[in-house]
């Protein structure tokens, strides 16, 4: 393979990594190919991710999964069917869930916990406003019955996500 | 995702630091070097690829070990980037040292024992 589309495929494994970190790590790979007169034999694209274990992704990224999941987490909110009955939330839970994960894996524990907390803030609030406002609830909305059960299971699928983000994060393979 | 690492990958990734700590307190020097010197002056038994040795060098960098520097010796050649012990650097190899000192000496004891 040339030197060229070997760094290119180093700068993709490494993708999401900041970009001062990525360039100073291309230079380094392009000067020791150039020492060895020779690229490496790794996986480029390994070597890249190996690499992306070591620097983390950037703070831009961890941002916008920590941005993201807020929205994502409102939407989940199951009592939104309360309004829309047809309204998918369990949907939007599913993939609340997987943007937690992905957040994990690129990002390691603490992107994963941060991301889990931004995505359960809103559906905790809703519990708690549910909660306290039970009765009232079941009285105007005559056909959505919320029960304690409903309940519990919305503050243990929250509780999950947090929980999921710090040990997906760990989880993660590091380099030997 | 994937497994924990087990003992093995363990101790491999703690005799990796210390041979580059040691390697790099020779001279400061660049992953190049490092790589063939390394399998030179351990007699092929600390023979790495480019995968081992970037992380490690990365970890070792981030973690304030080693200080990196950018060097030009050669116009028209790139740039290499050198690494140097930092005084943490130090102090780590002296710890790494001793312990591995002590555990290569229990290990000769055990294994000489069974004579």
């Amino acid at each position: 393979m040339e030197l060229d589309a070997y760094l290119k495929q180093v700068r993709k494994g490494m993708r999401g990594v900041a970009k001062r970190h990525k360039n100073a790590f291309i230079d380094e790979v392009a000067a020791g190919a150039e020492y060895r007169g020779a690229v490496p034999a790794e996986d480029p694209r390994a070597l890249g991710r190996a690499m992306r274990q070591v620097h983390g992704i950037s703070m831009w990224l961890r941002m916008f999964f920590w941005i993201t999941a807020f929205p994502l987490g409102l939407l989940s909110v199951p009592f939104i069917e309360a309004w829309y009955p047809s309204f998918p939330a369990t949907l939007f839970l599913m993939l609340a869930t997987v943007w937690v994960l992905l957040a994990a894996y690129y990002g390691g524990r603490f992107s994963g916990l941060i991301t889990g907390i931004s995505a359960a803030l809103p559906r905790i609030i809703g519990l708690i406003l549910f909660s306290l406002g039970l009765d009232l609830v079941n009285s105007v909305f005559s056909g959505y019955e919320v029960t304690g059960g409903i309940l519990f299971a919305v503050f243990l699928t929250s509780a999950m996500l947090p929980v999921l983000g710090w040990l997906a994060g760990g989880r993660i393979r590091r380099p030997e | 995702m994937a497994r924990k690492p087990d003992a093995v990958s363990e101790l491999r990734r703690g005799a990796l630091e210390l041979a580059l700590l040691a390697f790099i307190a020779r001279e400061p020097s660049f992953s190049g070097a490092i790589l063939d010197g390394l399998a030179a002056a351990t007699n092929g038994g600390m023979a790495l690829t480019e995968g081992s040795l970037y992380p490690a060098l990365g970890r070792l960098e981030k973690n304030g070990m080693l200080e990196p520097e950018w060097r030009k010796e050669v116009e028209g050649r790139r740039a290499r980037k050198y690494y140097s012990l930092t005084e943490a650097g130090k102090e780590r190899l002296e710890q790494l040292s001793a312990a591995w000192v002590e555990l290569a000496d229990g290990m000769q004891e055990l294994i000489g024992g069974e004579d």
